[in-house]
């Protein structure tokens, strides 16, 4: 039961609604790499995910997934997000996106 | 397991049943509101440096920004909005206190989407929900003079643009449909019964594939089922290998005529609206594409709007390609339904990737290039985000748009330049008296100050847009002395 309402409690979590501030671009200072990564996140992943908020996508900067769940998610997708394979999403672009969500 | 690794996977579950699990809630739904804005500057976040100030207020549908030879500020009021509400499109002057003073008043047949001013005369985009698209002249004494006209407006988008650069008045003209057919929502847009006839026009010839769509007796044709093919009217099915000629003016393209008059160009082709365009210091052009909806007989999913850089002669997609993605691959049908099928047999040529792809649903809209080291952000591209339009547009989780924002158009990297305080979507949404629609943006002559058009309040809902007449604002944001 603890368990159930554990998960429970996680997609509302998940799936919440609240309003958020935008990220502090201004004071946002990034390696190289997650500088390239920002650019590939630009093409692939901002469209369902503006600025990395919720928008037909949920919110993923108010989430601390580890490097290795968001490189799963990607490449495998996971309900209605679509996976990106290797032709779609290089694995050294995907080590920016990783790098550069890791960073925010 | 252990925890540690438990809850992440916890978490991307609970992330991955967000879409499925969750109603829509765009930035016009379930908002009560009426026409008496409270206008606060201070709810709008701008960077650190700058400000923002109302300099007009209590317009109606303004969509357009223009300035004089004496800097005097012009508006578009487009008498038309979505929603089906006609009204007398204007251009009204904005004197110094905020008043308003109009200057002409044209004939039923918005939108008027925007205003370009040159050497003396104001040139218009006359979006032509009603008789077609226009490219109108308006001379200091109020004269009109219509430039080009019959272009193909009469469905869901229109003409747009203009603006005026080496000789030449560049315009958009957006497609008729969402992605190439007619159905249901274009009924529901209000033009299928109007112009049952009326359908996509591609710039070039075109061969299709044969995919046809059912769809229930939508004009009282008896039949129980209704076949239609794409770049065909309502009801009319395509074969395989069937060739559609192209012509001029068509749909889905950027086009061109000289100012001192001539043939009809064709500059380029293949966008689905073309809506906000301009040039930058090195006389490329750039324009925005708003991106296809999840509605209709081939609803897509997923597609972001656009930022393109304009070659001449290029093709660049539509409707078979978001980007230099194409449709038909995972990613962009609608869960749970197959992917959308391919309309052409053969791609006119290669689509170029976008100079920036920004939010599904964004209406990225009218925008303006920085010019100016003196505001900053030189030679990004400022883009006025209109908002979702959800649910008719399809569904999002959360408020889309509703902002400014700026975009490196030699990166693609788009940042947050002009939003509400409180977070994401419209001042009413919020309860604030932030910005609520902004849908342009221009910079002064001197470059020293951006003014953005807010269109006002657009509640949706399942019944359609619901737009607020005399809830349009004219913003200015300046860098502090």
């Amino acid at each position: 039961m603890r368990t159930l309402a554990l998960i429970a409690l996680l997609i509302i979590c998940g799936c919440s609604n609240r309003i958020m501030t935008p990220a502090e671009d201004e004071k946002l200072v990034l390696s190289p790499e997650a500088v390239e990564g920002q650019k590939v996140f630009m093409e692939y992943c901002n469209k369902c995910h503006p600025g990395g908020m919720s928008g037909l996508g949920p919110a993923i900067i108010n989430k601390e997934l580890p490097g290795v769940l968001i490189r799963a998610q990607v490449r495998t997708g996971l309900g209605t997000m679509p996976a990106f394979n290797e032709e779609q999403l290089a694995e050294d672009e995907l080590d920016a996106i990783v790098t550069y969500l890791t960073s925010l | 397991m252990k925890w540690s690794l438990l809850l992440p996977i916890l978490s991307a579950l609970s992330l991955g049943s967000c879409y499925s699990i969750r109603s829509s809630s765009g930035g016009g739904q379930d908002v009560k509101a009426d026409k008496n804005r409270s206008l606060q500057p201070a709810d709008i976040k701008v960077p650190v440096g700058y400000k923002i100030e109302v300099v007009a207020s209590d317009l109606t549908f303004p969509t357009g920004i223009t300035f004089d030879d004496e800097g005097r500020i012009y508006v578009t009021e487009s008498g038309y909005s979505y929603g089906e509400v006609f009204l007398e499109p204007k251009l009204v002057r904005i004197e110094k206190d905020g008043s308003k003073v109009t200057v002409v008043t044209g004939e039923k047949n918005g939108p008027w989407n925007g205003v370009f001013h040159h050497s003396g005369s104001f040139y218009i985009a006359e979006g032509g929900q009603m008789e077609g698209g226009k490219i109108i002249r308006i001379t200091t004494d109020g004269k009109q003079q219509v430039l080009v006209e019959g272009l193909p407006s009469l469905g869901d988008h229109h003409t747009n643009g203009p603006v005026v650069h080496n000789g030449y008045i560049y315009f958009g003209q957006g497609v008729a449909t969402n992605s190439g057919v007619p159905g249901k929502d274009s009924k529901e847009f209000g033009w299928l019964e109007r112009h049952p006839e009326f359908h996509d026009i591609p710039c070039k010839d075109i061969t299709l594939a044969g995919v046809n769509f059912m769809t229930d007796d939508l004009l009282g044709s008896k039949q129980v089922k209704d076949t239609t093919g794409a770049f065909l009217p309502y009801g009319t099915p395509s074969t395989e290998g069937q060739v559609i000629k192209g012509a001029l003016p068509c749909s889905g393209s950027v086009m061109r005529v000289l100012l001192s008059g001539g043939p009809l160009e064709l500059v380029a082709w293949g966008f689905r609206n073309p809506y906000g365009l301009a040039f930058n210091k090195e006389g490329t052009l750039f324009v925005t594409d708003n991106g296809y909806d999840d509605r209709g007989s081939r609803p897509v999913w997923g597609a972001g709007d656009l930022l393109w850089k304009v070659e001449e002669g290029k093709w660049y997609g539509w409707p078979d390609y978001s980007g230099h993605q194409g449709i038909a691959e995972d990613g962009f049908s609608v869960p749970g339904e197959a992917a959308p099928k391919k309309l052409l047999q053969t791609d006119p040529s290669e689509p170029p990737h976008a100079a920036a792809v920004m939010g599904v649903h964004s209406s990225s809209n009218g925008f303006d290039i920085s010019r100016s080291a003196e505001f900053g952000f030189e030679g990004e591209a400022i883009i006025a985000q209109f908002g979702d339009m959800a649910p008719g547009v399809g569904k999002v989780l959360s408020p889309v748009g509703f902002k400014v924002v700026r975009v490196d158009t030699g990166t693609g990297v788009v940042r947050d330049l002009v939003v509400n305080r409180q977070g994401s979507g419209p001042a009413s949404r919020l309860d604030v008296g932030g910005i609520e629609r902004p849908v342009a943006v221009r910079f002064s002559p001197d470059g020293t100050a951006l003014y953005i058009v807010d269109f006002g309040i657009m509640l949706t809902s399942e019944e359609g847009p619901q737009p607020l007449e005399r809830t349009g604002v004219i913003w200015k944001m300046t860098k502090i002395k």
